[in-house]
This record gives structure tokens, C-alpha cells and sequence, in this order.
């Protein structure tokens, strides 16, 4: 095999051993301790939404606000580009109870 | 065997006698995959932990509308509410937000009494007065308020109440940066305290969660509460699920708006790869078939070529990608979500990344590449050798 061939292996070779010493940063254990306070927390203060963003009623509490939320604040709710872009208020049809 | 390691060899050498404009390439390509894993890893991480944590709350959680906005329930509603077969539990919820003059921010301020003993276990820094009841001079808080006013656990913080009064608590314990995305912006105060407050009556709460015993009961007793109860909507735990499942899955949000932008990206990428060989490139094949190669020796060869750049830059992009995210916190894809509040929430992810994903990206990334380089060598090797030599 020629000197090219192997530095291309070698090349290879070294990401890959990054890429999977990347993939077991953290061990299965500290993630699963990290779940279970979680989940502690959620359960001790009955929590049901993530603090991803605070910019609103709407994307601080997605799956609580009500329907209109995200065009109360203002209309076209443009003051809360862009959380809301990715937000988006939630799909009702998937609420509706069939009475 | 030795003759595909004599093309990898001849493939390798070609790429590196045009090293500027190969590394070039490699190094938009692995940007462009470094963008797109960097969206599948955020976003993988955030479904993994949002599914993991709440999949224990309440089954059912009802809200009261009126005019299309929430109302306060009232707490008469849970005694009814308990009398109805197969409700386990009944919790009502008080909670709201603070707008907090001196610093813009908007706050969540949650009323629970029961709290110091779970949060010792729950990893939570607390001083020395450990008691299981948070009395109405106590507070907790999460790390946005900390840091916004300066504050440490033991001092002091001062809320003004529904009527205008100054109110003061003092901070018993404070939630560490590890939980910020559930705690970053809250203030857990005692009930009566939260009461005061958020301005809530004594018989009013702001929700009520619903815990059942059968959980394939959870439709049926939804149903039953939603045509029991006018004005009312019933959430279930599935639905509130299937929100964050929405929001980080391939079905929409930031995931359509993060893989949008890699496709195009690569696109571009693939078309000028595909729009043709240049004089040189066909100038080569020519050569090489003149000297006689045969065609699949030609598609080999540019396979190899392939697979040398499309794999460094998946690889690389992947590594990246990891970093980006998971080392350096996504500075690049975190302002997107957190929007341009006051407090930003500061959450770190942690790397749970199924191994879907990444074939995902390598699917993505190598296949397209691949083929946009052997088409049009198949159509350079093609053509008769003589011809593109003249022609060169």
C-alpha cells in the first residue's frame, strides 16, 4: 500500500476514534442522575414546560397558553422574532376533545 | 483488492495535485454538514430530554377559557372533579408571571409548600434552615433572578405584591445552573405568599393537573370532564408531549428551518459538481482512457474521489457539529429559540444523539455528493477519448 493510501486510512482512523470519543462524553449514568432530578423537580412543583425561551407567554409555556396567546401581545406578534418563528402557536386540532 | 487500492491510490494523488481548490471544497462541505448535525444533535438532545422528563406528570390538565383566554379556576371545581371514577389525584396549580420593573425581565412565579426536603435530593444548593414546609417568608429561586439582581441564597429578595406593597423573602435555596432549562426563570414561593403576589383569591387557583389510575383511561375521563365542564379545555399529557415532539422532530420548527437552509446550501454544492467537467477534468479522462482504462475503471476512480472528500467533510462536519453544540453550547443555533428576551436562558445540552441520526446525516451528506461526482464523470468517460483530446 502506498504512502497516500495510508494517510488516508490514518486520516480516516483518527476521526472516527474522535467521533466516538465525542459520542461517550458522558457516561449513561450521569444522564440518567441528571433525568431523575429533573424529573424530581418537575414532579415536586408540577412543571410542564421548558424555560427554552422567556420571550413570551407563548414560548415560554408552549403547551399551556391559550390558543390566541401568540397574537395578543401584539398584533402580527413581530416583537418576538424570532423564538416565535420556531414556536408558532400550538396545532388546536390535536387539543379538540370530541364531545 | 489491489487493484481498487491502486485507484484509491490514483484518486488521492489526483485530489492533491489541486489541493487549494479541494480543500476549498472540502471546507464548505463541512461547514454545510457541521450546520445541518449541529441542528439534528440540538435538536435530537432537546426531544430526548423534553419526552425523558415530563413523561411522569399529571395525565390531565385543565384549563378554564373565557373569550378565547385563560381563566382562574375555581376551587370549588375540585371536589367535583374528584368524585368522577378513575381520577387518582387532583392538583391544583398556582402559578404566573412577575414583570420585574427594575430589570425588564418576566419572571415565573410558582406557589408550592412542601419543597425543601425533595430539593436537597434534587442536587439544589440550600442553607442551613432545612425545613419541609416553605413558610411565607421563604423563597427559591432560579439562577435568571440570581443573576440579574446580584443576589446569592441567604440574601434578601423584595417582590411588589398585587396591591403595590413591597414584599420581602428570603432565599432559602437556589435551583443550580444544571436545571436551567426547567428553572432558569423561576421563584418558588409559598402558596399564600404566591397568592399575594400574582393578585389570585383565596378560592381560585390558576389550573388544576389530573392524575389517573389507568392510563388507557386517559381519553375517556378527558371526554367525560370536557362534556361535564363548559368553558373548559382538557389537555392531556399526550398532547402536551406531542408539542415539544413537533417542535424538535422533522414535522416543523426549528428542525424544517435548520435543514432547509443545509439542503439548499448543498444543493448548490451538488449542482456545481454536477453541471459538468471542466476542460482539465476532461482533458484527464481523456488521457486516461487513451491509455486504456475502461469506463468502470474511470467511475472507480471518481468514486474513490467521492468517498475521500464527502467522507472527510461528513466526518469533520460531525465532529464539529458535536462541538458546537454540546461543548461550546450552539452559540450559533441557541439565539434562534431563546428570542431576544431580557433573561436568556442559559441551558446546557447534553449529548444523547441516536445513532439514526447520524447515518441520517451521512445519508444526507455522502449519497447526494456521490452521485453528483460519478454522473457527469460517466458522461466524460463516455465519449471518445480522441475527441476530448483534439477538443483539450
Amino acid at each position: 500500500m502506498r504512502k497516500s493510501t495510508i494517510a488516508f486510512f490514518v486520516i480516516i482512523c483518527i476521526q472516527l476514534c474522535l467521533l466516538i470519543g465525542l459520542l461517550n462524553m458522558e457516561s449513561e449514568s450521569e444522564y440518567t442522575n441528571f433525568i431523575k432530578t429533573e424529573k424530581l423537580i418537575v414532579q415536586e412543583y408540577n412543571l410542564t414546560d421548558f424555560c427554552l425561551s422567556t420571550e413570551s407567554r407563548h414560548t415560554r409555556h408552549i403547551s399551556q397558553p391559550e390558543l390566541m396567546a401568540p397574537f395578543q401581545d401584539l398584533p402580527g406578534f413581530h416583537d418576538h422574532f424570532p423564538s416565535s418563528s420556531f414556536f408558532g402557536p400550538p396545532d388546536t386540532s390535536l387539543w379538540r376533545q370530541d364531545k | 483488492m489491489n487493484r481498487i487500492l491502486n485507484l484509491l491510490d490514483y484518486a488521492v494523488k489526483s485530489l492533491l495535485r489541486r489541493w487549494r481548490k479541494n480543500t476549498a471544497l472540502v471546507l464548505i462541505y463541512t461547514l454545510v454538514v457541521a450546520f445541518f448535525a449541529s441542528v439534528v444533535f440540538f435538536t435530537s438532545s432537546l426531544k430526548y430530554e423534553t419526552q425523558a422528563v415530563l413523561q411522569d406528570i399529571p395525565e390531565l390538565w385543565l384549563q378554564k377559557i373565557t373569550g378565547g383566554r385563560l381563566e382562574l379556576v375555581s376551587e370549588s371545581l375540585i371536589d367535583s372533579l374528584s368524585g368522577i371514577r378513575g381520577v387518582k389525584k387532583i392538583i391544583p396549580r398556582i402559578w404566573g408571571y412577575y414583570f420585574d420593573t427594575p430589570t425588564g425581565a418576566v419572571f415565573t412565579i410558582i406557589g408550592s409548600d412542601l419543597l425543601i426536603d425533595g430539593l436537597l435530593v434534587a442536587n439544589v444548593t440550600s442553607t442551613s434552615s432545612v425545613t419541609e414546609k416553605l413558610d411565607s417568608t421563604m423563597a427559591l429561586c432560579g439562577t435568571g433572578f440570581l443573576e440579574t439582581h446580584l443576589l446569592e441564597t441567604g440574601q434578601r429578595l423584595t417582590l411588589i405584591d398585587a396591591e403595590g406593597k413591597l414584599r420581602g423573602f428570603s432565599i432559602v435555596g437556589a435551583f443550580t445552573a444544571k436545571s436551567d432549562l426547567l428553572t432558569r426563570d423561576l421563584i418558588i414561593l409559598s402558596k399564600s405568599s404566591a397568592r399575594k403576589i400574582l393578585g389570585l383569591p383565596e378560592d381560585k387557583v390558576t389550573d388544576i393537573g389530573i392524575a389517573v389510575w389507568n392510563d388507557d383511561e386517559v381519553d375517556n375521563i378527558g371526554r367525560k370532564i370536557d362534556r361535564k365542564f363548559h368553558g373548559i379545555r382538557v389537555v392531556t399529557r399526550a398532547q402536551l408531549l406531542s408539542t415539544y415532539e413537533t417542535l424538535f422532530s422533522y414535522r416543523g420548527g426549528i428542525f424544517i428551518y435548520g435543514a432547509i437552509i443545509s439542503l439548499f446550501a448543498f444543493l448548490i454544492l451538488a449542482w456545481d459538481r454536477a453541471a459538468g467537467l471542466s476542460r482539465e477534468d476532461k482533458k484527464e479522462l481523456g488521457i486516461l482512457k487513451g491509455i486504456g482504462w475502461q469506463i468502470n475503471d474511470v467511475l472507480w476512480m471518481k468514486f474513490w474521489e467521492g468517498i475521500v472528500i464527502s467522507l472527510n467533510a461528513t466526518l469533520l462536519g460531525i465532529i464539529i457539529a458535536w462541538l458546537h453544540v454540546f461543548v461550546w453550547h450552539a452559540p450559533l443555533l441557541k439565539p434562534f429559540l431563546i428570542g431576544w428576551s431580557v433573561m436568556y436562558p442559559e441551558y446546557q445540552l447534553h449529548p444523547v444523539v441516536d445513532s439514526g441520526s447520524i447515518l441520517m446525516v451521512f445519508l444526507l451528506s455522502v449519497i447526494p455528493y456521490l452521485t453528483a461526482t460519478i454522473i457527469p464523470a460517466w458522461r466524460g468517460a463516455v465519449t471518445d477519448p480522441a475527441e476530448v483530446m483534439q477538443n483539450g
